[in-house]
């Protein structure tokens, strides 16, 4: 009888056009990266909701609005922790989504335009952990936006709507407060479609080498069902992290001190920043250029990474530069000033 | 045109050679030494606490984004003056700002906890009920204290309950 329900139920809401078949070793973790940043980008979409019911976007109570939330609210402190580490866990899965679609060159025709997506994807993220850094409004969150303004001031015209001179007389805190929580989400999700809807039409991108092409297909359903077991692994990770360790909250910043350090994801920018102020502006601009060129400049048919010495070169020296950027920047003083 | 590996490895140098030039051509960001430099204790060591000593009593001057207070009153370089700004001096460049004709640098070199004057800091020693702390966020372990401490222990220990049952009967796998 249950059969009979759940048969009726896949019919009436049409449950049964997922069953089609996906390459076998899509159920595995390094095929399943971008489900579970998925699965960390909806637990920040739903803890971020929660939180917005606490957050008074106002430059005057911003931060002791995120303080109250931490220490009276009941729950408030888990709730913020979630969020926060959803926000780090999605960047390392995002980070090893990418290398893996590097490594198995899943770019090359005719996926050019979803790593294009995938791209613009990464580019969301990094604006959506940069407005979240800054709306805490902290010493930390102040001088990011110190320096993202002094990006935007040489940006000229460009720049002009990234700064207050664009709508003076409205807190820029929450415009970024309205880009975090509505702009930069929607304009995810909209990517995020179009990123699923390319590897649903080219279909998942075959795995290289020896071992690919067994030939083994698994219902969609089955990857359906893995990837909810990876996000429930990815939920008990962040719950955990968030019942450990609080992430950091300052107080209110005083303006014009330049004393902290960005996120660790952003902490190589300070050390490039360290060596030569421009690099502000020039290495997003060469990473983001960098990564656009590479479905175009890579064109070879190869796609096993032991037959690809120069790419896997490439993303080698890529990860041990960032690598130690971050380090440097974790250890180094700023020596100048803005 | 289909590149080849070596034309690709071309067009990439060329690439990263041409970006970074517009950004060389636009730097812009010295900024002239602010006439009244608080100074500090010197620079934070990890985790420690960043004291900047103040010849003024503190004041909600640097606190405050909707500051209003006059600029002789702070010590600190306020970044607006008016209520519905938060930063109101934006062009970290330097240049001149029409609604706030004072441009104050909001990282100002003397401010570098790296460039800062420990001698001065040594002379205005005796000024502790002058001087406001910036204490550097840092991660911190929870509190078992923590409100609904043992409810989030509930949470974290039913989601790994369920990962582990997933992980065990592996359903529609």
């Amino acid at each position: 009888m249950a059969n009979g329900m759940i048969e009726t139920l896949k019919r009436r809401l049409g449950l049964q056009l997922l069953e089609y078949e996906i390459p076998g070793h899509a159920n595995s973790i390094k095929y399943s990266l971008g489900g579970m940043t998925a699965s960390s980008f909806g637990i920040l979409l739903l803890s971020g909701i929660l939180l917005a019911q606490f957050y008074v976007p106002d430059p005057e109570r911003a931060n002791t609005s995120v303080h109250y939330l931490m220490d009276q609210v009941y729950l408030g402190w888990f709730l913020r922790g979630v969020h926060f580490w959803a926000g780090e866990v999605l960047t390392v899965t995002m980070v090893l989504h990418l290398i893996r679609v590097f490594c198995t060159a899943s770019y090359k025709n005719p996926r050019e335009v979803n790593w294009l997506l995938g791209v613009a994807l990464l580019l969301m993220m990094v604006n959506l952990l940069f407005t979240g850094t800054v709306i805490k409004w902290d010493q930390e969150a102040y001088e990011a936006l110190a320096h993202f303004l002094w990006v935007a001031g040489q940006l000229g015209f460009v720049g002009l709507p990234l700064t207050e001179k664009f709508a003076q007389g409205v807190p820029l805190l929450s415009r970024i407060y309205m880009a975090h929580i509505s702009l930069l989400p929607i304009v995810t999700l909209l990517l995020l479609g179009l990123h699923l809807f390319y590897v649903k039409y080219h279909q998942l991108s075959p795995q290289p080498g020896p071992s690919g092409g067994t030939g083994k297909r698994i219902k969609f359903t089955q990857h359906m069902a893995y990837l909810q077991r990876a996000g429930a692994g990815i939920f008990f990770l962040i719950c955990l992290l968030a019942l450990l360790i609080s992430p950091p909250l300052g107080d209110k910043p005083v303006l014009g001190m330049e004393i902290t350090k960005p996120p660790w994801q952003f902490v190589w920018i300070y050390a490039l920043e360290n060596l030569w102020v421009p690099s502000l502006i020039a290495a997003p601009l060469v990473i983001l250029m960098g990564l656009v060129s590479v479905p175009f400049v890579d064109r070879g048919p190869e796609t096993y990474w032991k037959r690809r010495p120069l790419a896997m070169l490439v993303l080698l020296g890529t990860i041990l530069i960032f690598a130690g950027l971050i380090l440097w920047g974790e250890v180094t003083t700023m020596t100048h000033s803005m | 045109m289909i590149l080849t590996r070596k034309n690709s490895v071309a067009l990439m140098v060329l690439l990263m050679l041409l970006v970074p030039l517009p950004a060389v051509a636009h730097t812009g960001h010295d900024r002239p030494t602010q006439e009244t430099e608080p100074s500090t204790s010197g620079a934070p060591a990890s985790g420690s606490e960043f004291r900047l000593e103040q010849e003024e009593p503190a004041s909600e001057a640097g606190e405050n984004l909707y500051s209003v207070e006059s600029p002789e009153k702070s010590t600190l370089p306020g970044l607006g003056t008016s209520p519905a700004s938060p930063l109101s001096r934006t062009d970290l460049a330097g240049r001149k700002n029409e609604m706030f004709p004072t441009p104050a640098p909001l990282m100002d070199p003397g401010m570098n906890p790296a460039a800062m004057d420990h001698g001065s800091h040594e002379k205005m020693g005796g000024h502790d009920s002058h001087s406001r702390t910036i204490e550097l966020a840092k991660h911190k372990p929870v509190p078992t204290s923590a409100p609904g401490y043992g409810v989030a222990v509930g949470i974290t220990l039913l989601s790994a309950l369920v990962f582990g049952a997933l992980s065990f009967m592996r359903p529609g796998e």
